[in-house]
């Protein structure tokens, strides 16, 4: 795969970005010396490895200076696909596995993919009863399946 | 030699029984179905389906998870050969021949084809996984925490090398993976790291939720939004048996694919990978007529199919002799491993030799119910991949979920997967391949235990890499893999077979 300019640069930008949150955060941690570490050697030396990385993408973007694709996301993808886990763990302890499921995949509806209600709601049923099944009563996972406020 | 065969026998005995044969059986046909799923690679698989391994005593468990293990790298291939969909990097090799052939209606034979080179390539390497791994473990117990150290750099040197990728993004990757390793509590003084007074961080951030989030909702993303380029399977499969002359072609090529495998595959990184591209560019180089590859090659198959086979099987060894993982799927079978009690390395063969050789055996056993089993399922997969992503995203999603959730009943693990898929995709947007994050985050705080070890024994002096000899060769070889590196003879030969 070849790399686009401006992949690169976003690539230079997240390991600087990343090494110095490391640095940032680990600032505290006591360093010691090389025969006596103390707990922030290690994460020191890497966050310097990552903003040290950073910095070299960033200078080969800016010395090749070559124009390409500019790097995007699919947000709403993202978005819906994130907001779909973070929904599943917080609604499991109330809803219980079943009628979780069943609302999560009633919800994947808004992927923009194309597809028919009933085909998804039956999808969204037979996995409720499934995986109940599966995960509760045969391989006894202790997973919450009644609902409770 | 008699006691590698009486210890397999040993290993038989307890993989042929009734109860062992069922989750054997059980693990391939699940490792298949989940793995068949378009965008699902062998990890995300592991992954989602350690659930159902976690009632089980310690051997049928690991037993089972062997299973998955081959189920999946067969149901990856499944997917490249019958909708050019590779799940991962080792499967695109396959894709290229392997889908061309589907499209000429050979899909039949090309699947045979793939199912009984990787069967060969699984004998071949169980085999060598019974020969190399206990020597190699007893040589492993004479290691100090500077052998140790000079191993785990080689490994990720290697890794670094034969990731496909941007070579120095491939080094940031794996620093900024041992950096969200060290998350937690240090081992040697107690103290926590980044963990904010967070008390779900305090054990460090989990690694299959990191594996899953990488793995399994980054790729469901990614898919979404890449809908134009999904593809149904095409036609009905007619012959499920090559032609002679397609097996005629195929079986040697089968024979040196496995062999590079097994060679490449022992070594630390990505050598399953590297091993499926050699086999390829090794086959398209000696054949007739090297214009027919790209086209349907049977021998495009056949040896990449073997190598991967091989490789992926051989990279066994160095985790089970040493306790350290060579790629990130190994990574994941140790963190599998580890919650049913068992932790590998060199003393994993002394302690529970027959729960090894138990594995070995099952090794095999789960090769050939792939054989069994994948040949007159193929009319189901195909099925399989034609559910529309509609459907078929939020059922893994859901999987994926109560998989994380499963592991230690913290909601807090949901959440952070769902952080994980996010970084996961921004990851994939700017070209960056998780796979050396991921072997970074295992191996972070070993290496820096292994490390520290070190230079406490030494006073702070880091001439002790250079005087004890084994130490000082590992570290050679690492060297050496970089300067080859700069040199470009490897870099060239790989951009010349990546397809991409």
């Amino acid at each position: 795969m070849k790399l686009h300019p401006t992949q690169q640069a976003a690539q230079g930008l997240f390991f600087v970005f990343f090494g110095s949150l490391g640095w940032l955060l680990g600032r505290d941690m006591p360093i010691g010396t090389a025969g006596d570490m103390g707990v922030g050697f290690v994460p020191r030396m890497l966050s310097y490895g990552c903003i040290g990385i950073g910095a070299l993408l960033l200078t080969i973007t800016l010395i090749r200076r070559e124009s390409g694709i500019a790097f995007g996301l699919a947000w709403w993808p993202l978005l819906i696909v994130t907001a779909l886990v973070v929904a599943f763990g917080l609604l499991l302890p109330h809803l219980g596995l079943p009628l979780t499921i069943v609302a999560i995949v009633l919800a994947a509806g808004a992927s923009g993919e194309t597809f028919d209600w009933r085909v998804l709601a039956v999808t969204a049923g037979g996995l409720a009863l499934v995986s109940t099944l599966l995960f509760h009563t045969l391989l006894r996972l202790q997973v919450p399946v009644w609902p409770s406020w | 030699m008699v006691d590698i065969f009486g210890n397999l026998a040993i290993g038989f005995a307890i993989a042929l029984s009734l109860k062992n044969l069922l989750y054997c059986f059980l693990g391939a046909l699940f490792g298949t179905l989940i793995g068949v799923l378009p965008g699902i690679g062998p990890l995300a698989t592991i992954a989602m389906l350690l659930p159902i391994t976690f009632h089980l005593e310690p051997t049928g468990a690991l037993i089972m998870l062997a299973g998955i293990f081959y189920g999946a790298q067969y149901g990856g291939s499944t997917t490249a050969i019958l909708v050019n969909l590779p799940g991962e990097a080792t499967s695109v090799v396959t894709a290229i021949d392997g889908y061309q052939m589907a499209r000429q209606g050979r899909a039949g034979s090309a699947l045979a084809i793939a199912a009984l080179a990787s069967f060969f390539a699984g004998c071949v390497s169980t085999l060598v996984i019974a020969f190399l791994a206990p020597p190699l473990s007893r040589l492993a117990l004479l290691f100090g925490p500077p052998e140790f150290t000079a191993l785990m750099v080689l490994g990720l040197v290697a890794a670094v090398v034969l990731a496909s990728g941007s070579l120095v993004a491939s080094i940031g990757m794996v620093m900024a993976g041992m950096l969200l390793g060290l998350v937690g509590t240090d081992v040697t003084t107690g103290e926590q790291r980044y963990t904010f007074g967070i008390r779900q961080l305090f054990d460090g951030i989990e690694f299959v939720v990191v594996a899953m989030g990488l793995f399994g909702v980054a790729e469901i993303v990614d898919n979404l939004a890449q809908r134009e380029k999904r593809q149904l399977p095409d036609g009905k499969i007619s012959r499920l048996w090559p032609t002679r002359a397609e097996a005629r072609e195929a079986s040697p090529a089968a024979v040196r694919g496995t062999l590079l495998g097994c060679i490449l595959g022992v070594l630390p990184g990505g050598g399953a990978l590297i091993a499926s591209f050699a086999s390829y560019s090794l086959e398209k180089r000696i054949a007739k007529d090297p214009s027919r590859f790209g086209q349907g090659a049977p021998a495009g198959v056949a040896g990449p199919e073997a190598a991967n086979n091989a490789g992926a099987q051989a990279s066994f060894i160095p985790m089970l002799a040493l306790g350290i993982p060579p790629n990130a799927v190994m990574a994941l079978m140790i963190a599998a491993m580890t919650i049913h009690g068992i932790t590998p390395g060199p003393k994993f063969l002394t302690d529970k030799p027959t729960l090894f050789w138990a594995m070995v055996a099952s090794m095999w056993i789960g090769n050939l119910m792939l054989v069994i089993l994948n040949l007159p399922l193929v009319g189901l997969w195909v099925r399989l991949l034609r559910i529309p992503y509609a459907y078929l995203f939020p059922i893994i999603l859901v999987f994926c979920c109560i998989g994380v959730y499963s592991l230690n009943y913290r909601l807090f693990d949901v959440f952070m997967m769902a952080g994980f898929g996010a970084f996961g995709y921004g990851l994939k947007r700017i070209g960056c391949e998780p796979a050396p994050l991921v072997l970074g985050f295992v191996l972070g705080p070993m290496l820096e235990e292994q490390f520290r070890r070190t230079l406490l024994l030494s006073d702070g002096d880091f001439s002790v890499f250079a005087t004890r000899p084994l130490a000082a060769s590992l570290i050679s070889a690492a060297a050496l893999m970089i300067a080859a590196m700069s040199l470009s003879g490897l870099r060239n030969m790989r951009s010349k077979v990546d397809p991409l």
